[in-house]
C-alpha cells in the first residue's frame, strides 16, 4: 500500500513557471495544460527542488528516495511520486476586499478528485447558473454595493452561499493563503477568460551598460502567477526500489515529509529567482 | 477547410505586406508589436481606445487592418462591437482580437525592417 498524500503550495511572490520561448503577445509565458488553460507547475520542477534540498543525505537514502542520478536512472524508480502542482485558487484584482481568490465548479471538481486519492473529505462542490454571477460565502469582504462583486473590470452579480462558506473554511482551516472571506466561484466560461487575462504579466528590460538606457531588443514580457495564488500536488510514497535499502511508504513518507518542512515548509520553486520569483510555503493537507 | 487561424493569417499577412511598403511603417510596426501585450494588461475596450487615441495614422491603420480581418468595417466599428458586447461575447471577441494582434505582431517583425 502506498502512501498518498495532498501538497498545498502557496504562492508569497509571483511564480513563473515558464515553459520557455513563446510566440505569442508575451515572450516568456507559463506552462498550461494543453486542453484546459490551466496554468501549472510541473511535477519535475517541484521534485527537483526537494532533491536539491536532500542532496546532503547518504547516497543510499537519496537515491532511494528521489531516485538514482540520471546516468544510472535505468537502476530502479525513486520511491516518491509527485504529481504536478495545480492552480485551485487564483487571486483576481476586487474593488472590494483588494483582491479575490477565485475558483470554479470544475476546479473544484478535478481538485476533490485529487483529494480523494489522498483520503481528504472535501465540502460538495457549488454550481453557478452562468457567467454573470459569482457565488460567495455570506458576509463577504468582496461583496460590493448593488449586490456586486467587481473583479478587474467584469462586474458580477454576487450570490451568497454557504456552499462557498464552506470551501472558505476547508481552505483557511488547511492553508495559510488568505481565503477567509476571499473566495469567489465563478463559471467555468468566466474562469477560462480570467486563467488567459488575469495572470501577472510585466515587461523587463536590460540595460545598456554605457548609456543607462534600454539595449537595443532587450525589452521582453513575462508571464507569471500572481501572489496569492493557491495550487495543489498529489504525492505518493511507494516503498523503496533501491536493492540494500529497504524501506516501507511510512519511511519514505517521513523522509520526503522532512524535506518539505525544513526551512518552515518555504521553498523556491519556478524560475527567476534572482529577481525575487517562485516564493511558495507548502504544506501537507490534512 | 481551413483552420481559423490560417484564414486570419492570410488576411493579416497581406494587411501588413502592404504596411511594409508604405509610409509610416516604422510606426505602424511599433504598435504591431505593441497591441498584444496591451490587449492582455489593460483589456480590449482600453486597447482599442488607446489605439484610436494615438492619433498618428500608421497606429489608426494598424486598427482598421486588425479590425478588417475580423470582418468589422475598421477600428472605429470594432471598438463599438466591444462596448456593446454581453459578457460572453466581450471574452470570445477578446480572444479573437489577441489571436489576430499576434498574428500582426509576428508579420511585423518578419516583413518590416526595424
Amino acid at each position: 500500500m502506498s502512501h498518498a498524500a495532498l501538497l498545498f503550495l502557496h504562492a508569497l511572490s509571483p511564480l513563473h513557471a515558464g515553459t520557455g520561448q513563446g510566440i505569442g503577445a508575451i515572450d516568456l509565458p507559463i506552462a498550461r495544460e494543453k486542453a484546459t488553460g490551466i496554468p501549472y507547475l510541473p511535477g519535475s520542477s517541484l521534485k527537483g527542488v526537494l532533491r536539491d534540498r536532500a542532496s546532503a543525505w547518504d547516497k543510499d537514502t537519496l537515491f532511494a528516495v528521489f531516485g538514482p542520478d540520471t546516468e544510472s536512472a535505468s537502476e530502479h524508480a525513486g520511491a516518491v511520486q509527485v504529481g504536478d502542482a495545480k492552480l485551485l485558487l487564483l487571486p483576481v484584482r476586487s474593488l472590494y476586499g483588494v483582491f479575490a481568490l477565485v475558483t470554479s465548479p470544475y476546479l473544484l471538481e478535478r481538485f476533490r478528485r485529487e483529494a480523494g486519492m489522498a483520503g481528504l473529505q472535501v465540502p460538495g462542490v457549488p454550481q453557478v447558473p452562468d457567467a454573470e454571477h459569482a457565488l460567495l460565502a455570506p458576509g463577504s469582504r468582496v461583496l460590493g454595493d448593488g449586490g456586486k462583486a467587481y473583479l478587474e473590470d467584469l462586474d458580477l452579480k454576487a450570490r451568497e452561499e454557504t456552499g462557498a462558506r464552506a470551501w472558505e473554511d476547508w481552505l483557511a482551516e488547511r492553508t495559510e493563503a488568505p481565503v477567509q472571506g476571499r473566495l469567489a466561484v465563478v463559471h467555468d466560461d468566466l474562469m477560462g477568460f480570467l486563467l488567459e487575462t488575469a495572470t501577472e504579466v510585466v515587461a523587463r528590460i536590460r540595460l545598456d551598460d554605457e548609456t543607462k538606457t534600454v539595449a537595443k531588443g532587450a525589452l521582453w514580457y513575462e508571464e507569471s502567477l500572481p501572489a496569492e495564488s493557491l495550487l495543489y500536488a498529489l504525492v505518493r510514497a511507494d516503498r523503496s526500489f533501491r536493492k540494500g535499502k529497504e524501506l516501507p511508504p511510512e519511511s519514505v513518507w517521513g523522509l520526503f515529509r522532512g524535506v518539505l518542512e525544513e526551512g518552515g515548509g518555504v521553498l523556491q520553486l519556478g524560475g527567476k529567482a534572482t529577481v525575487g520569483r517562485g516564493l511558495c510555503r507548502i504544506v501537507v493537507g490534512r | 477547410m481551413r483552420t481559423r487561424s490560417q484564414v486570419w493569417a492570410q488576411k493579416a499577412y497581406e494587411k501588413v505586406r502592404e504596411a511594409a511598403r508604405g509610409e509610416g511603417r516604422g510606426e505602424y510596426r511599433d504598435m504591431a508589436l505593441k497591441l498584444p501585450v496591451l490587449v492582455r494588461q489593460a483589456g480590449l475596450s482600453q486597447a482599442l481606445a488607446f489605439v484610436d487615441s494615438r492619433g498618428k495614422d500608421a497606429h489608426r491603420a494598424l486598427g482598421n487592418h486588425l479590425a478588417q480581418v475580423l470582418g468589422y468595417r475598421d477600428l472605429r466599428e470594432l471598438a463599438e462591437a466591444a462596448r456593446q458586447a454581453e459578457l460572453l461575447q466581450y471574452l470570445r471577441l477578446t480572444r479573437e482580437v489577441l489571436a489576430v494582434a499576434e498574428w500582426f505582431k509576428r508579420f511585423a517583425q518578419a516583413l518590416i525592417e526595424e
